[in-house]
């Protein structure tokens, strides 16, 4: 639309600035490198500072010899002092090797790099779903203030952030999958098939998809839903609006070219706490709809205590949230004018 | 002749301008009273309370009493009975009052470690600010699940003051945040500078002029906190990492899981509870929030 | 005999709130000549702004005209469609802000909203789009202009922001400016720029203004004409200097003696005791009874009528008019 060429071409004309003025960039990455740290401190800390026997742990009520207790100590490296231990796993930890399972023993890195693309799938397409319903509801229910489809939004939203997000999965499971049979059951694809052409794979696994995607973006949308509503209200009602609207311009145009582009600024500063969420949401939405990914194997490996799986998980996610809020930074900072990168 | 007149006209003046006497506590309630949504939002608030508080009296069955299984939702037994023959209504009832415990519970922690380090950070600034600052938006930032899930891996045995001491252990940076952001608009305010530039030191400015101010955005964020935690607590239990004695609704959805979908109702209705009474604190919260806000002025 | 541009009969503009029908504007009757500045002047509350928007048809709920006619190149801007009132927003007719500052959209530039105004009411071309907007913010005085039409609001100052308010009001050649408060929120020194300004682009542009405000040093600048409004009603209209020597109202020869002057020795200002009225539910009579030193008995229980007192001279005040006179009845 001819109304957000200015924009693009700003969007252009800021990235080509970003470039050459490294500053701003450089400056905040380099300030995630101690921030990376920091966490894994954290996290070292909360796993190996809690009360219990992790060589307990991992045998359950089995009897355990005095050798073997002896041999695990000395190879997980448990004798040592706390910050050797985190100093040694840190280490091993830039260099790729996160270790191994303490049940299979297989490397920890191959297990989570399997198990990246299908999480990032469900919650690269729940973004998406859940910006578009939301920003769209957002600015229907706040051009149209206080009527039928304002309310009706706004409770739809209300829904969403109650209800735990397992629960609404199970009764749509419920309803949608075995009571109507118009989705699978769970899985990422209908096992023992063979299908005729890779289309018909990417069908079947789109199906599986649907349910867990949308589950998973109705929380997030009914937030974004909520901070759009009242973030366009709040711009609706600024000078500048009715300066457009005396202008003689179309309220289509005030609305989508005026009001919008400037309520939309908070909304891309929130949308960077949308991984933290979508990922805490991912945890149990995988569970539930036996989706084989990050959060399923996080669960698993929980239940059994596999504590360098934990360990191992709990860093790269957290890497993955790191650099999901820079983009952001970087994003709002490209969007909004106002801000200098000096 | 004119000063007659003048007198007349300031009798006038004053039946024009009739000052309101309204406190601030009487424009909240009023504000309040207006809105239905406020109103809804009470009700639930408080029947959920009265639930938790007089489960005993209300529940129609022992909830430990073992009877007829799989019943589905009846007369007898409006929300069925689970794998034993417990009547579920009973179950759920008694679960609002251990899910109320320990979301209450919770936030209380996070009250107390949140508003603390956020009053120092924001009202003493400089580097302490920073650095209380970076730690919590480190803790922000990752997912609140993730981190419970680990934190609970480590104990042998969670039972309901564990869950309750690590959820708040975990909710408090939000907290902090937020009093730390009120502190800081505050402490730039002129009406700070005044107090200042007259002498009160500062423990008599943190609490005769900082701390009122505070204190209703607190209120609000414990009244939307309550249901967070009972989310948590759900989730935590559901997927099985919390032993909690007594059944939780969070515990009570984990038993019916097991049997999804065959006997729904085991897991439709404490589902349902545990939506009802966030739902009833969040449009309670909200309501507060908007009643509160002292720059809408409504009259 | 001056040409009648705008007229406005009857207008009624009520804010329907909670607590009850706010009357912004009862019954408002203005006349604004080809060529002429018209000052409408009052204290804050008192709808002179309501009646600005009700000209744009700009009233948004829970606002909403109720009657009246505001005549227009011989069409009630009352009557016409939405449509139609889109194309004379910022070109026939158009409007500047109390708030400079923030009356421009900060994301976009200065240039490509005063650009966007062009484009809508003008059939130019798109190279001569940017010649225009040049050419308009040098005749306002913003300095070097080709260059500063690609800032952002925020880079410019409340009289630059002015000065581009103006220049995108006046870029598509209107017959009527409405400024509403223009000078209020600026520095004195910058208010007396901008009235300069409006002085020069009323001789270049031969447009008539309306010029709302409440100083009426700032009107004494401008303007040829005077209506004084108070509680929502007008209560006096005549041309400047009849309001300045002898202003008939009390509540106009109140304002007249409130202004602080450096040729008179005074000891105390003369203000006027009371606040303004609330507009939900009046109580009955003249909305300037309870703090009018002259007040009789009748006043408290009819609004008076606007009459000519003299030839281009208008009261509504029982000082001067029996019950009985209209304005209509004297032809």
């Amino acid at each position: 639309m001819d109304a957000w060429v200015p924009l693009i071409k700003h969007v252009c004309m800021q990235l080509v600035a970003l470039v050459t003025l490294r500053t701003y960039v450089v400056r905040r990455l380099i300030l995630l490198i101690p921030t990376f740290f920091l966490i894994s401190i954290i996290l070292f800390a909360l796993i190996h500072l809690a009360p219990g026997d992790p060589i307990r742990a991992m045998f359950g009520p089995r009897q355990i010899t005095p050798e073997v207790r002896e041999r695990l100590t000395r190879e997980l490296g448990l004798d040592q002092p706390i910050p050797v231990q985190y100093l040694i796993w840190m280490s091993n930890v830039l260099r790729g090797d996160l270790g191994y399972s303490y049940i299979t023993s297989a490397p920890v890195f191959d297990m989570i790099s399997v198990r990246i693309p299908r999480t990032v799938e469900l919650m690269f397409l729940a973004e998406i779903v859940s910006v578009v319903i939301g920003i769209v509801l957002g600015v229907i229910s706040a051009v149209k203030h206080q009527s039928l489809a304002d309310a009706a939004s706004t409770l739809w939203a209300l829904i969403g952030y109650s209800t735990p997000n397992f629960w609404i999965g199970l009764m749509a499971i419920m309803v949608l999958a075995v009571g109507l049979g118009w989705f699978p059951v769970g899985g990422m694809k209908t096992s023992g098939v063979t299908f005729p052409t890779p289309f018909h794979a990417l069908l079947d696994h789109l199906s599986h998809a649907t349910l867990p995607v949308f589950i998973l973006a109705y929380g997030w949308a009914a937030y974004l839903l909520r901070l759009v509503r009242s973030s366009m209200l709040e711009v609706l009602r600024q000078d500048y609006i009715t300066t457009a609207r005396a202008k003689g311009l179309k309220e289509r145009v005030v609305i989508y070219k005026h009001a919008l582009r400037n309520a939309l600024l908070p909304v891309v500063t929130y949308e960077g706490y949308s991984m933290g969420f979508l990922l805490g949401g991912a945890v149990v939405i995988e569970e539930v709809f036996t989706w084989l990914g990050l959060g399923h194997f996080m669960i698993n490996a929980a239940t059994n205590r596999d504590y360098p799986i934990l360990m191992g998980l709990s860093i790269i996610i957290a890497l993955m949230v790191l650099i999901a809020n820079l983009c952001a930074d970087i994003a709002y900072a490209i969007v909004d004018p106002r801000i200098t990168y000096e | 002749m004119g000063d007659r007149l003048r007198l007349n006209s300031e009798k006038k003046t004053e039946e024009v301008y009739k000052p309101s006497k309204a406190t601030q506590l009487f424009i909240v309630w009023r504000k309040l009273r207006r809105s239905k949504l406020a109103i809804v939002g009470t009700v639930i608030v408080l029947s959920v309370l009265l639930v938790a508080l007089f489960a005993p009296l209300i529940a129609p069955y022992d909830p430990e009493l073992w009877g007829n299984p799989f019943r589905p939702p009846s007369l007898w037994h409006p929300f069925g009975t689970d794998a034993v023959g417990r009547d579920m209504l009973s179950l759920v009832i008694y679960g609002c009052s251990i899910s109320l415990y320990v979301g209450i519970g919770a936030v209380l922690i996070e009250l107390l470690i949140g508003v603390t380090v956020g009053a120092i950070a924001g009202y003493f600034g400089g580097k302490i600010d920073e650095v209380l600052m970076r730690i919590t938006d480190v803790v922000l930032s990752l997912p609140t699940i993730m981190l419970l899930i680990l934190a609970v891996s480590m104990f042998a045995v969670r039972g309901v003051h564990v869950i309750m001491l690590l959820m708040g252990m975990l909710g408090w940076p939000f907290m902090a945040r937020m009093v730390r952001g009120e502190f800081l608009t505050l402490k730039q305010s002129t009406f700070v500078e005044a107090a200042r530039s007259m002498g009160a030191s500062n423990w008599r400015i943190i609490l005769r002029h900082i701390f009122p101010n505070v204190v209703s955005l607190i209120i609000v964020l414990v009244t939307v906190d309550i249901p967070e935690y009972i989310f948590y607590e759900a989730t935590l239990s559901f997927l099985g990492f919390s032993d909690i004695s007594s059944p939780s609704w969070g515990i009570l959805l984990q038993r019916g899981y097991i049997y999804f979908p065959n006997y729904w109702w085991m897991i439709t209705f404490p589902g349902l509870a545990v939506f009802f009474a966030s739902m009833g604190f969040n449009l309670f919260g909200d309501s507060l929030r908007d009643a509160l806000d002292v720059t809408t002025r409504g009259r | 005999m001056s040409e009648s541009l705008l007229s406005i009969n009857d207008l009624k503009t009520y804010f329907f709130t909670a607590e009850g029908a706010v009357k912004a504007g009862d019954k408002v009757n203005l006349e604004i000549n080809k060529k002429e500045v018209l000052g409408l002047v009052g204290e804050s509350g008192c709808g002179k702004s309501t009646v600005a928007l009700s000209i744009m048809r700009l009233i948004r709920p829970p606002g909403k005209i109720l009657g009246g006619e505001i005549w227009f190149e011989g069409e009630d801007l009352l009557r016409k469609s939405g449509e139609e009132m889109r194309k004379i927003r910022g070109g026939k007719i158009s409007m500047i802000f109390q708030n400079p500052m923030s009356s421009m959209n900060p994301v976009y530039t200065v240039g490509s909203q005063i650009a966007e105004a062009i484009r809508l009411h003008q059939n130019v071309q798109k190279h001569e789009v940017e010649e225009k907007v040049v050419e308009i913010l040098r005749k306002v005085g913003i300095p070097d202009p080709s260059k500063r039409m690609k800032d952002y609001p925020h880079e410019y100052s409340g009289g630059m922001c002015q000065r581009a308010m103006t220049a995108m009001a006046l870029s598509c050649n209107p017959k009527l400016l409405i400024a509403d408060e223009p000078t209020t929120n600026l520095d004195v020194t910058i208010q007396a720029q901008i009235l300069e300004l409006m002085k020069t682009l009323r001789k270049d542009f031969g447009a008539s203004i309306l010029l709302i405000g409440h100083n009426l040093g700032v009107i004494s600048e401008l303007c040829d004409k005077v209506a004084v409004m108070y509680g929502g009603k007008l209560v006096e209209y005549s041309d400047l200097t009849t309001i300045f020597e002898k202003a008939k109202h009390p509540y106009t020869q109140a304002l007249l003696e409130s202004i602080p002057r450096l040729d008179v020795e005074t000891e105390r200002l003369r203000i006027i005791p009371g606040t303004v009225p609330r507009l939900i539910n009046p109580p009955p009579g003249c909305r300037f009874y309870p703090r009018c030193e002259y007040a009789k008995a009748i006043c408290g229980k009819q609004e008076p009528q606007l009459t000519d007192i003299r030839k281009g001279h208008t009261v509504a005040c029982f000082l001067y008019t029996s019950n009985r006179r209209t304005k209509s009845s004297d032809g």
